[in-house]
């Protein structure tokens, strides 16, 4: 099934009439990009579910005033990733954590949940991203699953493309040295 | 020599040195056939080589599946939950933000103050009011027996000669017993 154009979606929305069915394209567009985009930031799965809807509610409000300046995919990606870091400060607040003792907190509530079922490598990969800064988390995901192009994670984290490839290239650095720390031959 | 240290890999190692060698000839060739590339671009190029190439290691190890699952059929029904929630009445969250907190605290402090100063006004001066309050209290006078508007004029006026008689004789007793440096001193 070919997808409706972002431009499509726009044009309707501007429309009072064909409101409703532009958001519901977009919905269907992408709901389940920016789910997997939150799920692996906060890992539980009743989180990404309050965060996702929170995130599709605040472009319901705000599409009218989108600018076509960026890409309306990098938009709502942007929403999310805010909506998402927000959460886990708030998080941290809340539980009096110190900074690099989250990701223990994130790791424990990954082996907990029961909507994981990753083999012995998958699980060890996320250890390896959750030891990860959250920037450098936000920007391996956002590269290695969404398979998005540096100018576009620039878009959405506001960082730039030069800083941006160097975070990466660290981050799997990291996640390499991890995996062959580790007893699993990489 | 350095090469990545990838097992597998091994028959496939790449030299670093040589490939940034390599990448310092290219950039010399292409100045002369007038093509360009953007500043800076084969200081990280091996970098980038190097990191794509841990990047397929890891999605050849890895399954690209994070093994994250969501209940039985979520994303049928997660586009009803968001409609329905956007089609609810949307409520005002008074003090959403800062700004809206303190205009709201001035606002109450304005008219407190201005609510102080009226009624403060008020008691000193007559504001012209509704012309049918007037007519009214006027009314309530001519109503009421004279002899009792006087009785009540010269009670007051008593009470204030009191007041008065009062006030002199203290006057009379501090500059009688206390001296002017006394009164100095104490001010």
């Amino acid at each position: 099934m070919k997808q409706v154009e972002d431009a499509d979606i726009l044009e309707k929305f501007s429309d009072s009439k064909t409101r409703n069915e532009a958001f519901n394209l977009l919905l269907k567009k992408y709901q389940q990009k920016i789910y997997w985009h939150i799920r692996r930031l906060v890992i539980d799965h009743d989180d990404a579910d309050d965060l996702v809807q929170e995130t599709f509610i605040k472009v319901w409000n705000n599409l009218e005033k989108f600018r076509s300046d960026s890409q309306l995919y990098t938009w709502i990606y942007r929403i999310a990733t805010n909506e998402s870091i927000t959460f886990l400060n708030k998080q941290k607040q809340r539980n009096n954590t110190p900074l690099d003792e989250v990701s223990g907190e994130l790791e424990q509530s990954l082996v907990a949940s029961s909507y994981f079922n990753g083999d012995k490598l998958q699980l060890k990969l996320q250890k390896a991203i959750l030891s990860l800064p959250e920037k450098q988390r936000l920007i391996f995901n956002m590269k290695y699953f969404d398979d998005l192009k540096y100018e576009e994670i620039a878009e959405i984290t506001g960082t730039s493309v030069g800083a941006l490839k160097a975070s990466f290239h660290i981050a799997v650095k990291k996640i390499e040295t991890f995996m062959l720390n580790e007893d699993i031959t990489f | 020599m350095r090469t990545l240290p990838f097992k597998p890999f091994a028959l496939r190692c790449i030299n670093i040195s040589e490939m940034e060698e390599h990448s310092e000839h290219s950039e010399r060739s292409v100045s002369g056939t007038g093509f360009t590339v953007p500043s800076g671009y084969f200081d990280g190029l091996s970098h980038e080589i190097n990191t794509r190439i841990s990047v397929e290691r890891l999605k050849v190890l890895v399954p690209q599946d994070s093994g994250f699952t969501v209940p039985d059929a979520y994303f049928d029904h997660l586009e009803t939950s968001i409609t329905n929630k956007i089609s609810q009445k949307p409520v005002f969250r008074l003090w959403r933000s800062g700004v809206l907190k303190y205009a709201t605290a001035a606002c109450f402090i304005i008219i407190a103050a201005a609510g102080i100063l009226f009624f403060s006004t008020g008691n000193r001066e007559k504001i012209p009011g509704n012309p049918h309050a007037d007519i009214a209290a006027e009314q309530i006078l001519f109503d009421i027996d004279e002899d009792v508007i006087m009785e009540h004029i010269e009670a007051n006026y008593k009470e204030d000669k009191k007041t008065n008689t009062a006030d002199m004789e203290l006057e009379n007793y501090i500059l009688n017993n206390y001296s002017q440096n006394d009164l100095a001193s104490i001010l």
